[in-house]
């Protein structure tokens, strides 16, 4: 019996342990796992007749059609945030926020097990509920509280969110007060803004009142409180405030000028809160500081504890959050951030590979993002930081093109060494490397294998040097080159040339630099300036444009994944513009017609629908999670003209075995119907005075006026490379054909392979 | 006259072939892979030359068919044949300059209609490009190029004061090789996946080219044609009065048309 008590209490314990057993040496990104909950597998739709259902028909015509617009938004919106891969459940962080909850709810019969909560792949300090009772907690927040009691109090907050329908009251109120009915009908605009943001300020101190309450029946601790509102006020800072060290970057021998750093960083604004909030949604920190801080002055916190569910899982939980938020911040390319974080992270996880590798991606996409000139969109002025942080915004502008080059290749060269079975950062690396030599076109030669004190030694410079005798008997082109070698050596400004000594001994990296310079000579071999050449090249693009114009592409790829396809119907005369059920119809038929389409064209088509999940579809669930931030990110760079190995490609990579193909697509229909805009008016205005224009202007008139667009964009996820766009816009209503006829197109494109003659001719162009 | 004809034909072959190479390089997408329509149109003409006696703007059809074949993804070919069979009411004229029968031609002289039955055969070869969409989908513009045959026979009809009616002769039939070329712009639209709906509006021009005359065969356009300026100086001359009279007639009748079309996908 007792060995069974054993057995029980050692797997119980194991159980409880590998909720946060994480393995930060061995860190991966968070995923979901198990089961799909089933709500997020139902169609929206059905979520809303279901909804809808509960609308008290006694009221108002006009109440009830809002709260029926609320019910449909909410439900497609929601489903679409729920689906889109930014949100993770069955994870660690939502496994334990689960638990808090149980812990704050058990007296509450109407919140204990209705809440669904989850964590959201966010840096931004948040939280919210919806109608349907999903708590939706921000990886941002979870980074910067303090103790689990701070959370306990979050979720009573949002607890009373859902119990009291906030958001359904809110959204019926500002309907109310957009359509000036009642007390809002002499309303000015200016009025009406300062109604809505009253109505939603009252939400949220009822909230934070009743939330209170529900927080003081726990056994948590009354004292965060405070801190909780500190965690709101300074949100906008990262999650801790720690000096940046100027030695990071430094070696015994590359030493950074003095001019590179910050003498006095700019102070955190101590305001306490109480700022304007006359037009926001939420009261301001001061108010609602003072409102808890009245209710709680006189009540005794004897017995009352920070941590109920477990402290050791809430700070493995934070990290966690934190780990993840290095990502997060390459994701949305804020490098310097997420430099920040990294270092403020390796300060408790030294030689961290995770935090090595991001480290090394950020600092690659600075390199990639200085050398193009376009620093400035991914780089903030450190004159808009507060913080300690300041100082590393201010050092990476102070360093000049080849220096963030040098220093960035440094860090993934000494990465590389310490995780040498990382492919990623290998990859990492040799991009800087080429990015060294190809971009900034430096050379071994420039850098010095020895350090100060050998070369002076070396050189005997420190004790003749400068002196008139040294330079006696000198030629005078000994003496300028003497001069040159003293400089070089001596001279603060070229500080850089020491930054790979260490590295300029190691015949790896000496082989790897040479294996660069060689490319580059092949490569400007290829890009010879010669005019013939150069006349030759342009002939031959201009063939292949003319080629693919006429003829399109011919890919010859046997199979493709498609990602998602949708299908959007905006009606812009209403105030839901987007008319979600007749998407959800059509988004049905799209995915038939696709099907249709590719057998048609012979191409083997596999669908990573959403839409048509089943709980233990997990393995799907996850891998459109991938592929949407992966293409979110892609996106981004591409927007600003940018290419660059993805933050997250090496998790992008598996695809490609599981579905046998490298090639993914998405694809869609958009359709609108425009509203009559003025010109309608004046047409008829014009129709009646000329008479003649009058059917013409009436025919104008009663006919709806459509756009419609499709588009579906191919890539190959193993390069990042776009293979095919095909876009096709149309001033009237979506057409079966039309869409059928493009659809094919597109298949046809990818399936087809060129005959010879033009393949080798496209083959030479490569 | 062969020579001329091979000359012809050869033209029409060239224009197609420029489009039909690509075929054998790669095959393009066409609606879901079908790629060969035959469809049947109607074309719908105004007569402007009955204006000139009725005083009224008359509309004609004629049946056109085309077989069209897409060779790349916004460009077709096609073949076309059409038919038609009209007859031209001609202004009144010195019958008996031509008349067989003098004692008619004495019997009447205000009352002489002359017709010209004239049946002509169109077949001629044509490309679409497709400006935005993908053939065979969405608005075109059509190059053609086409063979007009025309048999035509003259009618005498004589009305003589009594109102009484007869045809006093049927000059033998003479038969007129034209060529038009054309230039439509038009919108084409697939249903139920197989069959299109054509709308357009077409605009050609015809040379006059050849005539076959029982004297044989001349080149009417020839700059130093002898014959040709001897017709112009002598009102009277039937064959170059029936020669213009159908020239305006296919000038009239191609000049402006519309057609709406009914095409069936084949494969």
């Amino acid at each position: 019996m007792l060995r069974l008590i054993i057995l029980f209490v050692f797997l119980s314990c194991s159980v409880g342990n590998t909720l946060v057993a994480q393995d930060f040496e061995n860190y991966t990104p968070l995923k979901c796992s198990g089961a799909i909950p089933e709500h997020i597998t139902r169609l929206a739709s059905d979520k809303y007749r279901e909804a809808k259902r509960q609308i008290d028909r006694n009221q108002r015509l006009s109440d009830y059609k809002a709260e029926d617009r609320f019910y449909m938004e909410s439900a497609f919106i929601m489903d679409e945030f729920l689906l889109s891969g930014k949100v993770i459940f069955n994870d660690p962080l939502s496994k334990y926020i689960n638990k808090v909850a149980d812990v704050l709810f058990v007296k509450d019969d109407s919140l204990k097990g209705k809440l669904k909560i989850y964590t959201i792949k966010s840096p931004s300090v948040n939280a919210f509920a919806t109608d349907e009772g999903i708590v939706l907690v921000t990886l941002g927040l979870l980074a910067q509280l303090e103790n689990e009691a701070q959370l306990a109090f979050i979720l009573a907050h949002e607890g009373i969110h859902f119990k009291r329908r906030h958001s359904v009251d809110i959204f019926v109120e500002q309907s109310r007060i957009e359509r000036g009915q009642g007390t809002y009908g002499k309303s000015s605009m200016e009025e009406k803004i300062i109604a809505r943001s009253h109505y939603s300020k009252e939400m949220e101190l009822e909230a934070d009142k009743l939330g209170l309450e529900l927080f003081l029946e726990s056994n948590y601790s009354m004292k965060v409180l405070d801190g909780v509102c500190d965690v709101l006020q300074y949100s906008y800072l990262p999650f801790d405030d720690i000096l940046f060290d100027r030695s990071f970057f430094e070696t015994d021998d590359l030493i950074f000028p003095e001019n590179y750093y910050l003498e006095e960083l700019e102070e955190i604004q101590a305001e306490d809160g109480d700022y304007d909030d006359s037009r926001s949604t939420h009261p301001n920190i001061r108010k609602r500081r003072q409102n808890m801080s009245r209710r709680i002055s006189k009540l005794d916190d004897t017995g009352k504890v920070k941590y109920i569910v477990s402290e050791k899982e809430f700070l493995a939980v934070r990290d966690i959050a934190r780990f993840e938020l290095c990502n997060l911040y390459l994701v949305n390319r804020e490098y310097a951030l997420s430099i920040y974080n990294t270092y403020m992270l390796l300060e408790k996880y030294p030689n961290n590979r995770y935090l090595d590798k991001m480290m090394v991606k950020a600092l690659y996409g600075l390199v990639k993002y200085r050398n193009d000139g376009i620093l400035g969109t991914v780089h903030k002025s450190y004159k808009k930081i507060e913080g300690s942080s300041q100082q590393l915004y201010y050092f990476i502008k102070k360093l000049k093109d080849k220096e963030l080059n040098v220093i960035a290749l440094r860090y993934a060269w000494m990465a590389m060494q310490r995780h040498p079975e990382d492919e990623s950062i290998k990859k990492h690396a040799s991009e800087l490397f080429k990015e060294l030599v190809f971009e900034k076109k430096m050379i071994p030669t420039y850098f010095f294998d020895k350090s100060k004190e050998e070369l002076i030694a070396e050189e005997n410079i420190d004790t003749v040097a400068d002196t008139k005798e040294s330079l006696e008997g000198l030629s005078k082109y000994e003496k300028i080159r003497r001069k040159k070698v003293v400089t070089e050596i001596k001279g603060e400004e070229h500080f850089l040339k020491y930054a790979l000594v260490d590295l300029m001994k190691d015949n790896d990296f000496i082989d790897e630099f040479e294996k660069q310079l060689d490319a580059l000579e092949k490569d400007q071999e290829g890009n010879s300036d010669d005019y013939k050449v150069l006349k030759a090249k342009r002939k031959k693009k201009r063939k292949e444009a003319r080629i693919v114009r006429r003829k399109g592409k011919a890919l010859g790829i046997d199979k493709i994944v498609l990602v998602d396809p949708t299908y959007r119907v905006i009606d812009q005369r209403r105030n839901t513009k987007v008319s979600y059920l007749a998407s959800e119809i059509n988004q049905a038929k799209y995915i038939e017609d696709l099907g249709r389409n590719a057998d048609r064209a012979e191409l083997q088509v596999s669908i990573l629908n959403t839409k048509k999940l089943q709980v233990s579809d997990i393995g799907k669930f996850n891998d459109h999670a991938i592929l949407n931030q992966w293409l979110g990110e892609l996106l981004d760079h591409e927007g600003d003209n940018m290419e660059l190995t993805i933050s997250n490609q090496e998790h992008v990579k598996y695809l490609t075995e599981k579905y046998n193909t490298k090639y993914f697509a998405w694809t869609g229909v958009i359709s609108i119907r425009r509203s009559k805009g003025p010109e309608a008016f004046w047409l008829v205005v014009g129709g009646v005075a000329t008479i003649y224009l009058l059917p013409y202007a009436l025919y104008k008139l009663f006919t709806p006026d459509y756009d419609s667009f499709f588009y579906m964009v191919l890539f190959d996820i193993e390069t990042g490379e776009t293979e095919l766009v095909q876009q096709h816009y149309l001033a009237a209503k979506e057409a079966k054909d039309i869409v059928n006829s493009n659809l094919y197109d597109s298949f046809h494109q990818i399936k087809a392979k060129r005959k010879e003659k033009y393949k080798d001719e496209e083959e030479d162009e490569k | 006259m062969k020579k001329k004809m091979k000359n012809r034909a050869l033209l029409i072959f060239a224009i197609i072939s420029l489009n039909i190479v690509p075929i054998f390089s790669q095959t393009p997408s066409g609606y879901l892979g079908k790629r060969l329509t035959v469809s049947y149109n109607i074309v719908s003409f105004p007569r402007f030359y009955t204006l000139l006696f009725e005083q009224e703007l008359e509309f004609r059809y004629k049946h056109h068919l085309e077989v069209e074949y897409i060779t790349q993804r916004k460009k077709s070919i096609g073949v076309s044949f059409s038919y038609h069979n009209f007859s031209t009411s001609l202004l009144d004229y010195e019958f008996q300059n031509f008349g067989t029968d003098q004692n008619s031609a004495t019997s009447s002289p205000v009352g002489n209609r002359s017709t010209i039955e004239n049946t002509s055969m169109y077949f001629g070869g044509f490309f679409k490009l497709f400006h935005s969409n993908i053939a065979p989908l969405g608005t075109y513009s059509r190059f053609g190029i086409e063979q007009i045959t025309s048999n035509v026979a003259l009618q005498n009809i004589v009305q003589s004061d009594d109102s009484t009616v007869y045809i006093p002769n049927i000059p033998s039939q003479d038969k007129y090789f034209s060529m038009m070329v054309t230039y439509s712009i038009g919108t084409q639209r697939v249903i139920f996946d197989k069959l299109v709906v054509r709308f357009s509006v077409k605009s050609g021009y015809v040379f006059g080219g050849l005539k076959q005359t029982r004297l044989g065969i001349v080149d009417l356009f020839a700059e130093d044609n002898i014959f040709l300026d001897a017709a112009f100086e002598t009102s009277t001359n039937k064959y170059n009065y029936e020669y213009q009279v159908v020239k305006n007639s296919l000038l009239n009748q191609n000049i402006i048309s519309v057609t709406l079309g009914l095409g069936f996908l084949v494969y």
